[in-house]
């Protein structure tokens, strides 16, 4: 007992405060995950309730659980694959254990766990939230340990197929492009299954009727529906409201069984792998040179490295692949709930939250680029005040570079979102200084938050990255609705003038996002002035 | 030259160097030597114009400070733990550090410099992927190659094989010939008693012996080992013997 309240301990306490606050954030966060799964569950139920015969209320729910499986599995699956890739073949801690009397087969077993945990806890607290609404369905009280197991052994199977993925990937590849193969091909299949789950379009069956049902759920039983582990509990629980707990129980010892032969594959090609992979080798014949030239500036000549450094980096490519798929998923979004029909009214709320969304994607791109960059800077600070140029051209040339990367990408988005939404001139023009006031906004508070706290680990999860786009959700959000709503108000108040309305409107905005820059670019210039 | 006059410098309300004054002379090598944690580093730091202090530190080019960019350019400053661009071949380095030190070198020059640190199969490769040794040969080329005036090592034979810590110690009498000012912080007392034409020993960042190690010396059969464990102190050493 001691010996878990010692480790519970050393999990709890690190000697920052800091540290217990991002423990209560991450609390919070385990709460709000429980909670969506919950309450969309009992959306759904209730919809389901007012809108279906009972007889039909069982398949359409276990199919609907199906699908938020497969979303939820697919979703784990592919940032288990980019994970293990590092966990088993890069990660420092590696060559410590590997120095130590352990078997590789318990090495596996450590790094196996390691991304258990991490690519199965969304999935486990978003099924408990699930698993808590369950008693209005079915009488699960006397098959709650098969139910629950029936849901262990979809993270297990999925992190294992992941596993085994990588392994097979990178014993057919080798070690040098294997992560940049399979990064991309998680991006790719990230966007087929947003696509295909968008095509089977879920959310008609609350307008059907029964008839309309029956043709809908035979659309519904797609082939690779049916191979996705999280399709598991749903067929489980449909024994089990039949009265067959017995097929229930040989169903999901079979899913187990199948887990622990995976696992044992993997940890057998694991023991083959492990000395191969190790150490850095990267190719040198295809890197393009950095190109510095006699007429560069220092700032010109500090982009460049900044550029190059970035190209050259795999898990910045990784996190930029990522990214293209995710724009490619939210226009697919965009254009789809246009589709979906609708007044000018709510065209415009969605033209600018989705607006919100590209400026957001932007705070996010510069919170993991930006503040990654600066993690090093220490070191850098000092080795560049020993050279011969001005420590702030350091600083100037990253922000030039964010603003140049940020407002590319942002206007790239906003071309894309213009060829749906079509919306009138002056709304474009708006849009425009909006992506150039918050990016500016944005980097102007990356940057004073990353000199602020330039001695401490700045990742995404620290708590002044944290706070950084939280302040960036929350104003991003206050003010697209500002401009959202008063945009319909000038257009539905005839009695006044259009212009002035829409220039107040304009001034607001400018003025809230002006002011709040200006004061952070204040204090990021007197930071460096103090470095 | 380099004359440091009073030069005191605090971090998180602890002095680390304290009131230290002294010559480091043109034409000789300099050796500081000292414990773990006296302050050699942060005044290696402090001569680099990395940290500014206060007190005097006078340069043929000016004070020591860290918008003095001048003395800067004719400055070689290798750190105790260099600083890398990993993702940079070590030739992108070199170059990079000589452009920001607006600074250029003649191709055959870099090769003479890459031929004599036996670098000359490594330099398109990633630093990231170079061994700790290859590494410190890049950040001692870096540091060199542009012929500066002032040249500040801290800990240079870091990682270096036996061949790479005879070819530096060359250099640096090649250097000293040159009739440059150089100035060595080390731990290994072998390599200070064979190069050092002065040595400055400092304690608890305070100056606590400066000149030749023959004026240092009580009697000629002294090592500076032994010179430096009676200038620091060391009363308990024979206790920490006996435990071994």
């Amino acid at each position: 007992m001691k010996k878990y309240l010692i480790f519970l301990y050393s999990i709890l306490y690190t000697g920052k405060n800091r540290n217990f606050l991002r423990f209560f954030l991450s609390g919070f966060l385990v709460i709000c995950v429980f909670s969506i799964g919950r309450s969309l569950n009992n959306v759904i139920l209730d919809r389901l309730i007012d809108n279906i015969d009972q007889e039909f209320l069982l398949t359409v729910y276990t199919q609907f659980h199906s699908i938020l499986g497969f979303i939820l599995v697919s979703i784990a699956s592919m940032s288990c694959i980019i994970y293990s890739f590092n966990i088993f073949f890069k990660d420092s801690e590696l060559y410590f254990l590997f120095s130590l009397p352990i078997k590789t087969s318990e090495v596996f077993f450590n790094r196996f766990m390691k991304i258990f945990l991490y690519s199965s806890s969304v999935y486990i607290l978003f099924s408990a939230g699930i698993l808590s609404t369950l008693h209005r369905l079915f009488n699960i009280k006397a098959n709650i340990i098969t139910l629950l197991l029936s849901y262990l052994s979809v993270p297990l199977i999925y992190t294992s197929i992941s596993i085994l993925i990588v392994f097979l990937f990178t014993m057919i590849l080798g070690s040098i492009n294997s992560r940049r193969f399979l990064i991309s091909f998680s991006v790719f299949m990230i966007t087929v299954i947003t696509v295909a789950v968008r095509y089977m379009r879920p959310e008609r069956l609350f307008q059907m009727n029964n008839i309309e049902l029956d043709t809908y759920m035979e659309k519904l039983s797609m082939p690779f529906l049916k191979f996705s582990p999280g399709d598991i509990p749903s067929r489980v629980m449909l024994l089990i409201s039949n009265g067959r707990s017995l097929d229930a129980i040989t169903f999901t010892a079979c899913c187990l069984l199948l887990s622990f032969i995976l696992l044992t594959i993997c940890s057998f090609l694991y023991k083959r792998l492990h000395g191969e992979l190790s150490g850095e080798n990267q190719p040198t014949s295809s890197m393009k040179r950095l190109n510095i030239k006699k007429q560069d500036t220092t700032k010109t000549l500090l982009k460049k490295k900044e550029i190059t450094l970035f190209l050259r980096d795999n898990f910045n490519m990784q996190q930029l692949w990522l990214f293209i798929g995710l724009i490619a998923v939210f226009f697919f979004n965009a254009y789809y709930l246009k589709n979906m029909g609708g007044k000018n009214f709510y065209d415009t709320i969605t033209f600018f939250f989705n607006l919100g969304v590209i400026l957001l994607i932007s705070a996010s791109f510069i919170a993991r680029f930006f503040f990654g960059f600066f993690v090093k800077t220490i070191k850098e600070k000092d080795f560049l005040k020993s050279l011969p140029i001005n420590i702030e051209i350091l600083f100037k040339a990253r922000q030039e570079l964010f603003f140049t990367a940020c407002c590319v990408f942002s206007v790239f988005a906003l071309l894309l979102l213009l060829l749906v939404y079509r919306p009138e001139l002056y709304i474009i023009l708006i849009s425009i200084i909006d992506i150039f006031l918050f990016i500016s906004l944005y980097i102007n508070m990356a940057l004073y938050i990353s000199l602020r706290f330039l001695d401490e680990q700045l990742d995404i999860f620290s708590i002044p990255v944290l706070f950084y786009i939280l302040f960036n959700l929350f104003l991003t959000a206050f003010v697209t609705l500002i401009q959202a709503f008063g945009m319909i108000g000038t257009r539905h108040i005839q009695n006044t003038t259009r212009l002035g309305r829409i220039g107040s409107v304009i001034a607001l905005v400018i003025l809230i996002v002006f002011f709040i820059s200006g004061i952070f670019k204040r204090l990021s210039r007197r930071k460096i002035r103090s470095l | 030259m380099i004359k440091i006059n009073n030069i005191e410098f605090c971090k998180n309300n602890k002095i680390i160097i304290d009131s230290l004054t002294h010559t480091f002379e043109k034409g000789k090598i300099n050796f500081i030597i000292g414990e773990n944690g006296v302050g050699k580093t942060t005044l290696l730091n402090i001569l680099g114009g990395v940290f500014d202090s206060t007190g005097v530190k006078s340069t043929d080019y000016g004070d020591i400070c860290t918008e003095n960019h001048q003395y800067k350019a004719e400055l070689g400053f290798l750190m105790e733990t260099p600083f890398f661009y990993y993702n940079l071949t070590s030739d992108e380095f070199i170059d990079l550090v000589l452009s920001l030190r607006k600074k250029e070198v003649s191709s055959d020059e870099k090769k003479r410099w890459y031929e004599l640190f036996k670098m000359i199969d490594f330099t398109n490769i990633p630093i990231s992927s170079l061994s700790k040794g290859a590494r410190q040969k890049t950040a001692i080329i870096s540091t060199l190659i542009h012929d500066p005036e002032y040249i500040l090592m801290d800990e240079p034979v870091n990682g270096l094989d036996p061949v790479g810590v005879k070819i530096l110690k060359e250099i640096l009498v090649a250097e000293k010939k040159k009739n440059k000012t150089i100035i060595v912080s080390t731990h290994i007392l072998e390599i200070a008693e064979k190069l050092a034409d002065d040595v400055l020993v400092i304690k608890d960042g305070k100056k606590i012996a400066s000149g030749n190690i023959s004026d240092l010396r009580k009697n000629a059969d002294e090592e500076l080992e032994d010179i430096f464990l009676r200038l620091t102190e060391n009363h308990d050493y024979e206790k920490v013997l006996s435990l071994i």
